[in-house]
């Protein structure tokens, strides 16, 4: 094999698919093995006792999923709904369970092949309060300042505050409970 | 290998026969001392016709005279064998002796039951001389193939190990490194093996078990796999797979003397190769020869075309599925179909409704049942752990099933094996009284009682696990709360408040920790694993008496009958079943206690709220004519809440919300609406343990 052809090989090797897509004038990326599908209209179901950036649940061909408003979850200025969203459906495994969600955003650009050499994990950044953010990176390419997402962080953070949402909504009940008032 | 020790031995144990003074049993202690000696030198093949010998000797139909002679023409065959390194020669031996090798034990047993009354000397020596060698016998006569479910069974499964034993070996002609296709063929015939001995099949247990020898070496790479060694353990699944073959056929292994020859070789193979790593190309032939000409394929047809006609099939999990999320799409779509049709106002119309309607609820009780399996059968299986735990603790214990045909969907049956291991675990420890003669002072049987039941009720399946012991030791749970700080010291409880005690984390009143229970970790998990089935557990004390603990599941887990409420935008749905009644605004009874309101429900009054106020969301838009008030049953009592409205019933299928929202504890699910809307299921009994709490 020429140093050519081998140039070629390594390079390949090293180069991750990500998806790109816009947010309030920002690109993002997030790996390819974590899009399963981009959807353009929904009309979800909101659910009660959800925090505010959790749009609702969609039937997506039988199965139900939670829509994210990636707008409000980053806590950036939200548009009018002019039918021109997107909506990308993630599905990731974690701790040996299946996870799916649809994040909207605002355009879904392209796939985009990144050098491994080009992107910098999280760490290195100190000044992005990460963890919420769920990011797990940034890419330097031709093209601009990519952030990469981090599915497993942004699922985790999802479930988090879900839980905690209803556990502080949870009613602290200063009358009798239920129980005790029962009169037979 | 050294051979001088085993020679003697032999010439020791021939003399032996010749002589008259020498007990048939102590030829048998003998044979069995060479057994082991043959073993010890890797002379398996030796080993096992001189075991088979020793053990059946004593019943060997005849005279001690020709069981003597019988035994002197064992002795010169395995020097032979010893001496020149040649397979056991067969040709021409004793009758007697070939009665001995062959017989299998039930037969056995049958001589033995019929000497024993003829010869009673014979029948009171074994008992002192070799007693455990009787009790050996034992065994061996009672688990044989007589049991027809138990050989099915087996030949079932046989089938399947060989199967996989197969394609695994084949896998490794090409990738002789590949560690996990040691492994399987290993875990296959270490199966075969143990379900052979279990059924008295010997020969092909101990082929198994020099098969398993072998791959043991095969898979720690103290043994390399030459084709030699691929060779052996393929003649051996051959042989394996002939011998299934007949005994479907014939439903018992084959008595004739031939079909002891091949495993013998077989096993010389396999032995010569575990200890030297090759072996002599000889020994393939005399194999060869044994083979009655079948090619592998024909054996593999006779397998197929042999097997019994299939009652059962075994389907993939996943599709299983699939199909039954299809037929509640079908389900569906068939609602809407219905809605569409009423609408046309025509007879025609209603009629093809109605009978769609039939066939598709048909489709769908088929399809739900199709993963409902008997709850018997996991009930089974704890019979075996009461016998060894209460054996263990000494506390005679019999365990009772009711209603073992109960029905219930396969996945929730495998969710409450750890639960109801552990609740059983608890009677037999904790519940029931420590020693014999406390029971004996409590004016109840020695023998303790634990039964299990299990009854379809109203849509749900519940499981009561009783037993008639103890009975929780209030005073106990109260002051052990209070030592761990649960609660605090002077706070009144009442009795069932004490019981509840139990459930909380981290709690036991053992003095030790038993590796049976009373580690603490116990009731809650217990309680969280039911309660991820979607199902409830109550216990009911009677102190002194016993103690019943009381599960109760959903039945199906995706398919219910719903009634469609609406709280402001929102659709949510109780299931139907829970429903006792829905009353009218109209027609309540309301009376007022304090800034309660309770509304009369037949004879007594039930506390009402408001399902916004249960989920915890702003109220809804009451309509002019006043909200609709429903009486549920959950966690075995009655509720009452209000709805803005109530739309309807239906089917509806209940589908996952996802592990994102696995926090909305309260939601059995989501369910797709007319419209392409999403309702939420209600599931009543998180609900309400969570406002009760």
């Amino acid at each position: 094999m020429d140093t050519e052809q081998l140039h070629a090989t390594t390079s390949t090797a090293s180069m991750i698919p990500h998806l790109v897509f816009k947010l309030d004038g920002s690109e993002y990326a997030i790996h390819v093995k974590h899009v399963r599908e981009i959807i353009t209209s929904v009309n979800p179901s909101t659910v009660p006792g959800a925090p505010d950036y959790l749009m609702g649940v969609i039937n997506l061909r039988g199965k139900i999923l939670p829509m994210v408003d990636m707008r409000k979850r980053f806590d950036l200025p939200v548009l009018e709904d002019d039918g021109r969203d997107c909506f990308i459906v993630l599905t990731l495994e974690h701790d040996n369970q299946c996870y799916e969600l649809g994040i909207r955003v605002d355009a879904v650009c392209e796939v985009q092949r990144i050098p491994e050499s080009c992107i910098d994990s999280i760490s290195d950044l100190s000044n992005y309060s990460s963890q919420r953010l769920s990011f797990q990176g940034v890419a330097k390419t031709a093209s601009g300042i990519k952030m990469i997402v981090d599915s497993t962080q942004l699922v985790e953070q999802l479930r988090s505050d879900v839980r905690l949402k209803l556990q502080s909504s949870a009613p602290s009940n200063p009358q009798p409970s239920i129980e005790e008032l029962c009169l037979s | 290998m050294s051979q001088s020790p085993i020679i003697e031995t032999i010439h020791t144990l021939a003399e032996a026969t010749l002589g008259q003074t020498v007990a048939i049993e102590q030829l048998s202690e003998l044979l069995l001392t060479l057994t082991e000696e043959l073993e010890a030198n890797s002379f398996a093949a030796l080993a096992f016709v001189a075991e088979a010998a020793a053990k059946n000797c004593l019943y060997c139909p005849g005279d001690d005279e020709t069981k003597r002679t019988a035994l002197f023409d064992l002795c010169e065959r395995l020097l032979n064998a010893v001496i020149s390194t040649e397979p056991f020669n067969f040709g021409g031996i004793h009758p007697d002796l070939q009665w001995m090798l062959v017989t299998p034990p039930d037969q056995v047993a049958a001589t033995f039951n019929t000497e024993a009354a003829e010869v009673p000397e014979a029948a009171a020596k074994p008992a002192e001389v070799s007693g455990s060698e009787h009790a050996d016998s034992n065994e061996l006569m009672n688990c044989q193939c007589s049991d027809p479910e138990l050989l099915d069974e087996f030949l079932t499964e046989a089938d399947e190990h060989l199967d996989q034993a197969e394609q695994l070996i084949l896998a490794l002609e090409t990738d002789p490194q590949d560690k996990e296709a040691i492994n399987g063929v290993f875990r296959a015939v270490h199966s075969l093996k143990g379900s052979s001995g279990i059924l008295g099949l010997t020969p092909l247990a101990k082929l198994s078990h020099v098969a398993e020898s072998m791959l043991v070496r095969l898979r720690d790479g103290a043994l390399a796999l030459t084709p030699d060694v691929l060779a052996a353990v393929l003649a051996s699944m051959d042989y394996l797979r002939r011998q299934i073959v007949s005994i479907r056929q014939t439903r018992q292994p084959s008595g004739a003397l031939e079909c002891l020859i091949a495993p013998l070789v077989l096993i010389e193979i396999l032995e010569t190769l575990t200890q030297k790593g090759t072996c002599d190309r000889n020994l393939f032939d005399h194999l060869r020869q044994e083979e009655s000409g079948e090619s592998v394929a024909d054996v593999v047809v006779k397998t197929t075309s042999t097997a019994p006609k299939q009652e059962s099939l075994r389907v993939d999990c996943k599709r299983l599925q699939q199909l039954i999320d299809l037929i509640g799409e079908l389900v569906i779509t068939e609602s809407a179909v219905a809605q569409e049709l009423a609408k046309q106002d025509s007879l025609t119309a209603s009629s093809v409704s109605t009978r769609l309607r039939k066939v598709v609820r048909d489709v769908q009780q088929l399809s739900l049942g199709l993963k409902m399996v008997p709850v018997g059968a996991i009930l089974q299986k704890m019979n075996r752990m009461v016998r060894d735990v209460s054996a263990q603790l000494g506390k005679p214990c019999r365990f009772v099933i009711e209603g073992a045909d109960t029905e219930v969907d396969k996945t929730l049956l495998e969710g409450l094996a750890d639960p109801l291991v552990h609740l059983i675990r608890n009677s037999l420890d904790h519940g029931i009284e420590p020693s014999v003669s406390d029971r004996i002072a409590a004016g109840k049987p020695e023998t303790a009682t634990i039964r299990v039941s299990a009854e379809h009720r109203a849509g749900s399946i519940v499981i009561t696990i009783s037993d008639d012991g103890r009975g929780l030791n209030r005073e106990r749970i109260y002051s052990r709360a209070i030592e761990k700080g649960i609660i605090a010291a002077n706070l009144k409880l009442t009795n069932a408040d004490i019981d509840q005690l139990i459930f909380k984390p981290g709690f036991s009143t053992a003095a030790t920790v038993s590796d049976i229970s009373g580690r603490g970790v116990g009731m809650d998990v217990v309680r969280k694993n039911v309660e991820n089935l979607r199902g409830t557990i109550a216990v009911h004390s009677n102190p002194g008496k016993g103690m019943d603990i009381v599960l109760e599941l959903p039945l199906t887990l995706s398919i219910i009958d719903g009634t469609v409420t609406k709280v402001g935008d929102r659709s949510y749905i109780i299931p139907t079943l829970a429903v006792i009644e829905q009353i009218q605004a109209s027609n309540m009874e309301l009376i007022t206690q304090g800034q309660r309101k309770l509304v009369r429900f037949r004879d007594s009054y039930i506390p009402l709220t408001r399902l916004s106020e249960l989920l915890n969301i702003e109220p809804g838009h009451p309509p002019k004519h006043g909200e609709v008030c429903l009486v549920v049953q959950a966690c075995q009592k009655q509720w009452a809440f209000l709805v803005d409205r109530v739309l309807g019933q239906q089917s509806i299928v209940i589908k996952p919300l996802g592990g994102v929202l696995d926090a909305f504890e309260h939601f059995a699910g989501g369910a797709l609406l007319a419209g392409g809307e999403i309702g939420f299921v209600i599931e009543l009994n998180t609900l309400f343990t969570n406002a009760m709490r």
